[in-house]
């Protein structure tokens, strides 16, 4: 009886060291992962001129929110601000809408020439048309310009559709059947049965679209001329980066030292709305990756 | 079935909502057929100069209107700002920014090449002209040398006559380049901590021997120290001590390319095959092994270097003059001693006199106009003006009493607008100054804020100093300018890529081992053999073939 007991204990004790390293390996890997975000935070927020002599590390020092108000106070990152916004919130409507639409009909057994047309739409992730083909495409269409050209080319990514038809399909036949017995019709089913029932993946669709659209860079690039409609990660990626370009060129104009507390705070700015969107997802999230996964 | 009406109803509005979004993106003229919109009827000059004065020497009945393609820094450029406000009032020329980020801008650039879907009026480099210019896309300003006067009689002026040849693409000028009016001087010179140099009583070093003699002695006074470094890799920092000691290529003025322009024997050389190419490996070399040169040489970006120049772990740096005032002002807040400044260019090996190459006199950036524009004679006369005086003076000073006073007949910035102290500020507030659309570009805005900055602080900021400098060094013939590599037919350029990238990627993998010591400097001739043995010869050939074709 003793015997056994001890042996419980050292169990226990050893089931003990594995959680405690566990833990802090586990914190080791949030502090690597939080770390950058946390320095970001620290350096916009910290004296320019500590910042330039690396003396900010773990602490911020000279305290200071100049570099919010500067960027708060440039009118072209407002607008972006705004518009990166609207083309997430309107773009992963659409997305979410055209993929659903699309995804209903191929999820069901009866579809005519259903294998055909999954193998179509299918065949179009093995190929990209590359750039200049979608330029052209998106010129003649004269959708070049108009918000349109950031909204409709990726209005479906097949991937995805896949995805919720996948989750459409464990739907049980049985309970559109009845609906239909109801007198329901598919846009009825549609909107009144597989919608609701699919929430899971519909958030799930809804991160990946919305963070695809926040983070698109280079179809705004290509076919947007106008400023009035640049989002967000145009005006970025230029402040973050052009400094080092023009430097380059040897012109007394590229002589002040680019301030980087001013360049991580806009991306601080930019990357927080999308950054809280997560935990209002999360719950949805495991949810709808695990889709697919598991046959039955 | 009411909330089926109230979904389609949001959906309906959401569409409308894009629509009108959509609807006011397309105001503006778009690019889809390049054109000078003309507005007939009323005559703009009469709406907006009522007594019918015409402000300016150039003006336009019909009004000029195009779109601009620009590379856009961090600082945002607006249409509606001073100078393209006046041009609309006194010339009736209206000009639509499209502004681009810098940071790909060639990505947009190729793909609207590609496409042939070109805006009105693009700012290129030397090497898009002569990729592009054979395909009919861009106007051949040669048919109308009778619309640019001013502009003809600036590169063909005796102190730029040799460097603007090399840009004409088949004896023809296809860009509008940007020119120099007056430049505050940088130069890629060594920049050192002169204050250290006091306190160790060490003489301001004038060769390259004296400077490493120096830099012995500030390790030895400070042991847990390397001395300096550069940003941008060890191509960069060979390229800018290889001139100065006898060879050439790479560094700041070549933009990384090894072959540069050997004025001696007037012609292209590769410069690492030189000989005296060693000697610069060799001093870095032994910088290395004496812990003078910091182990991370070859990663720092200009961030990290700065941070330890101006955090006191480094007292010289390898670089352009350019940022000496900025490491100033942050060191002093730490060291009020500290002072950071340009070396005179170096001799090296006996040699008496110095020699040290900058950057080109003029900029290697292009305006060019597409073909498919319909009033090409105009805007070809729009931007000869801008190279006049009057031209010049908008863009670069602004309007008199706005931005600008005449001081005994020099142009001379208003105090308030020198208190600004920042370029960039004046550049997105008024659209003056480089990186804008001024074309002869005139830095002495510039000097005019380094003086008010005097005024006020009773100090003389370094970078003011140092462009008398350099200026002078300049006329001394000390300090030469770059020269500018000749157009190439396509085949030399496909020729050449391929030639050129395998002599890179074996010269980038091997030259650290020499500076670190994992090949032993003897080694180097055998290894300046094998880069010969990859067609040295005939990279040189190449060059000097197209160099030949413009004398």
């Amino acid at each position: 009886m003793y015997i056994v007991k001890q042996k419980r204990n050292r169990r226990i004790s050893g089931d003990k060291i594995f959680g405690f390293i566990n833990l802090f390996l586990l914190l080791l890997f949030v502090l690597i992962i939080l770390y950058p975000i946390y320095y970001m935070f620290i350096v916009s927020i910290s004296g320019s001129a500590n910042v330039v002599r690396g003396e900010v590390k773990w602490f911020p020092i000279n305290v200071n929110w100049n570099s919010y108000k500067t960027i708060l106070n440039n009118e072209s990152l407002g607008r972006s601000y705004f518009n990166t916004v609207f083309y997430t919130v309107a773009g992963t409507s659409i997305c979410l809408f055209m993929s659903a639409l699309c995804a209903y009909p191929l999820s069901r057994k009866n579809l005519f020439g259903k294998k055909f047309l999954t193998f179509f739409i299918v065949f179009t992730m093995l190929f990209d048309v590359g750039m200049i083909p979608k330029f052209l495409v998106v010129d003649a269409l004269h959708l070049r310009n108009t918000v349109f050209s950031i909204l409709l080319p990726s209005a479906i990514n097949v991937y995805y559709m896949i995805m919720i038809r996948t989750f459409f399909q464990n739907v049980p036949e049985e309970m559109l059947e009845s609906a239909k017995m109801d007198g329901a019709s598919e846009l009825r089913i549609f909107f009144k049965i597989m919608l609701p029932l699919s929430k899971p993946v519909l958030a799930s669709v809804t991160l990946f679209y919305a963070v695809g659209i926040w983070n698109s860079y280079l179809s705004p690039l290509l076919y947007l001329d106008e400023k009035k409609l640049y989002p967000l990660q145009l005006i970025l990626r230029n402040i973050v980066i052009s400094n080092e370009m023009s430097s380059m060129s040897g012109d007394i104009a590229a002589m002040n030292i680019s301030t980087m507390n001013i360049k991580y705070a806009v991306i601080f700015v930019s990357i927080l709305p999308i950054l809280c969107v997560y935990p209002f997802i999360q719950k949805y999230f495991n949810k709808g990756v695990m889709v697919g996964a598991v046959k039955g | 079935m009411k909330k089926m009406k109230r979904l389609g109803a949001i959906m309906l509005t959401m569409l409308m909502v894009m629509q009108c979004v959509a609807c006011s993106g397309k105001k503006e003229p778009t690019n889809d057929n390049p054109s000078i919109t003309p507005t007939k009827g009323v005559s703009d000059k009469e709406q907006n100069n009522p007594e019918g004065e015409k402000k300016s020497s150039l003006y336009f009945e019909d009004t000029l209107s195009f779109t601009w393609m620009l590379a856009e820094s961090d600082i945002p450029l607006k249409d509606d700002i001073l100078t393209l406000n006046w041009l609309r009032e006194n010339m009736n020329v209206d000009i639509h920014i499209m502004a681009v980020p810098d940071s790909d801008y060639e990505t947009k650039l190729s793909t609207m090449t590609a496409t042939n879907s070109l805006p009105d009026v693009v700012d290129v480099d030397s090497n898009v002209i002569e990729s592009v210019a054979g395909s009919g896309m861009l106007l051949n300003l040669s048919d109308y040398e009778k619309s640019m006067p001013d502009y003809i009689a600036l590169i063909e002026g005796e102190d730029r006559a040799n460097n603007t040849a090399t840009y004409k693409y088949n004896g023809d000028i296809y860009g509008f380049q940007i020119l120099e009016d007056y430049r505050v001087g940088i130069a890629p010179l060594p920049v050192i901590r002169t204050d250290l140099l006091e306190k160790y009583n060490i003489k301001t070093p004038t060769s390259w021997e004296e400077l490493y003699d120096a830099m012995l002695i500030m390790k030895e006074n400070d042991p847990n120290n390397y001395v300096f470094s550069t940003r941008n890799g060890i191509t960069y920092l060979l390229g800018n001590i290889a001139y100065s000691m006898g060879a050439g290529g790479y560094g700041a003025t070549q933009n990384g390319f090894p072959v540069y322009y050997e004025p001696d024997q007037d012609r292209y050389i590769y410069g690492p095959a030189k000989d005296e190419f060693k000697n610069a490996v060799q001093y870095l070399a032994n910088a290395y092994k004496d812990g003078l040169l910091h182990p991370d040489y070859n990663i720092m970006d200009r961030t990290m270097v700065t941070s330890y120049l101006t955090s006191g772990t480094l007292a010289v740096v390898i670089d352009n003059t350019t940022f000496t005032n900025s490491y100033n002002n942050a060191i002093q807040e730490l060291y009020p001693e500290a002072y950071f400044d340009m070396l005179d260019p170096l001799t090296y090996g006996g040699n008496t006199k110095a020699r040290q190459v900058t950057f080109s006199k003029d900029w290697d950036q292009f305006t060019v106009i597409n073909s498919k524009v319909e009033r090409a004679e105009d805007l070809v006369k729009f931007f000869n003006w801008l190279y006049t005086e009057e031209g010049a003076l908008l863009t670069n000073y602004g309007v008199e009493g706005e931005t600008y006073e005449m001081v005994e007949g020099t142009p001379k910035l208003l105090d308030s607008i020198s208190a600004i102290g920042d370029y960039a500020t004046l550049r997105a507030n008024y659209g003056l100054g480089t990186w804008y659309i001024a074309r002869f570009v005139n830095e002495n805005t510039y000097m005019d804020m380094f003086k008010y900055q005097e005024k006020v602080t009773g100090i003389a900021p370094v970078n003011m100093t140092q462009a008398d400098r350099i200026q002078k060094l300049k006329e001394e013939g000390i300090l030469v300018h770059t020269q500018s590599f000749p157009s190439f037919t396509n085949e030399e350029t496909e020729r050449l890529t391929t030639l050129e990238t395998n002599l890179n990627t074996v010269f980038d993998q091997e030259i650290n081992k020499f500076i670190t010591g994992q090949r032993s400097m003897e080694e180097w001739g055998s290894f300046v053999e094998e880069l010969k043995g990859m067609g040295v010869a005939e990279v040189e050939e190449i060059y000097n073939t197209a160099y030949s074709r413009l004398k």
